[in-house]
């Protein structure tokens, strides 16, 4: 599965709830924030905006990299009024999506709120995606179509 | 900056800025303004201001790159200005530029005036390829309209008077007599504060009074 996979690279701490906050669902992740009535004082660094990027593949996972075709992503960056810089990158075109997850990214990496939003934020949305993830693949599954081949006999 | 030399830079994000309130209004006002500089050599334009530089570089120069720059485009930096990490940082943050350690592999060069003694080093062009010049943004410490140098040429209608301070005398005599050498060239642009002038290669320069 790909999800599989692209969360065996996010190592870190804070690649993981970056993961979790690009992939969650917009207004879910609003909803959450705010209900947190968290206001921090910020500056941007980049404004929220909206681009292309390449995705590259490798042929077979690990052969020579090949150009796959290209999406759209949001960005953002900004500072919050202790210095702590905050980044998003998120796919589609949603500038608020990008604008509380870069919020959400500079809080977690202070002591003061760390916690909390691991537990009130982080925690849920990556539960909401990993339950997304089993209810579409069940969904999928169900609509497998093996193929094989009967015996027909002629050798015998 | 043996990190500079060895083409290694990274990114301090504590030392990230922020770029333009406004990039698409803002880049594009600086775009119109460019063309205007480029097109009326001589002409002195004052840009809009970003409300924060990064260390070495003037209004007028950091808005050029901010608006010019991008990851296809190369950069070199003089030596004064290549010690800055906010520099370094805040370039390849917002234009995700690639520096360059050689300026004649440079597209654009930021250099100050009093460390920019020659043009050598940097790339003219061929006679085939013109455009593949180094453009040099030199940061001065004075411009006006006093009549220092006499301008002349594509886009200016007879003469036009210009000063630029803090140019050497050698550098000026080298800028004139690279004249000879067009189509290749090198086109230049002036900054001080936020003010902004150009002097594409095309504009021949007579000197009227020598800078005291």
């Amino acid at each position: 599965m790909m999800s599989a996979s692209t969360e065996q690279v996010a190592n870190t701490p804070r690649q993981q709830w970056m993961a979790v906050l690009a992939r969650a669902d917009a207004s879910q992740l609003e909803a959450r924030w705010q209900a947190l009535a968290l206001q921090p004082e910020y500056q941007f660094i980049r404004q929220p905006e909206i681009g292309l990027t390449m995705i590259r593949g490798r042929v077979g996972g690990s052969g020579s990299p090949f150009n796959m075709g290209e999406m759209t992503l949001t960005r953002c960056a900004l500072r919050l009024a202790g210095g702590t810089l905050g980044v998003a990158y998120i796919a589609g075109r949603d500038k608020q999506h990008a604008l509380t997850a870069a919020l959400a990214d500079a809080l977690l990496q202070e002591a003061t709120q760390h916690d909390r939003l691991q537990a009130e934020l982080i925690a849920p949305l990556a539960a909401e995606h990993q339950k997304n993830c089993v209810e579409r693949e069940a969904k999928t599954r169900a609509t497998q179509v093996q193929f094989f081949t009967m015996v027909r006999g002629e050798d015998e | 900056m043996t990190a500079l030399t060895k083409g290694l830079h990274t990114v301090d994000a504590g030392l990230l800025i922020g770029g333009f309130d406004d990039p698409v209004q803002q880049s594009q006002q600086l775009f119109r303004q460019l063309l205007t500089v480029t097109s009326e050599p001589g002409r002195i334009e004052t840009v809009t201001a970003t409300s924060q530089q990064p260390d070495g570089l003037n209004v007028a120069s950091w808005a050029l790159a901010l608006s010019l720059f991008d990851a296809d485009c190369t950069v070199w930096l003089s030596p004064s200005l290549a010690a800055q990490p906010s520099l370094i940082s805040n370039l390849m943050f917002h234009c995700q530029t690639r520096l360059v350690e050689h300026a004649d592999e440079a597209d654009f060069a930021f250099c100050n005036a009093a460390e920019l003694n020659s043009l050598q080093g940097f790339s003219f062009g061929s006679a085939e390829y013109p455009a593949t010049s180094t453009s040099l943004i030199v940061q001065v410490p004075g411009l006006s309209g006093e009549p220092c140098w006499t301008l002349s040429g594509p886009g200016i209608e007879t003469t036009r008077s210009v000063r630029v301070c803090g140019l050497s005398e050698p550098l000026q005599a080298e800028l004139i007599d690279s004249r000879h050498r067009f189509p290749s060239g090198i086109d230049c642009f002036f900054s001080c504060a936020d003010q902004l002038m150009a002097l594409p290669r095309s504009t021949q320069i007579t000197i009227t009074e020598k800078e005291a």
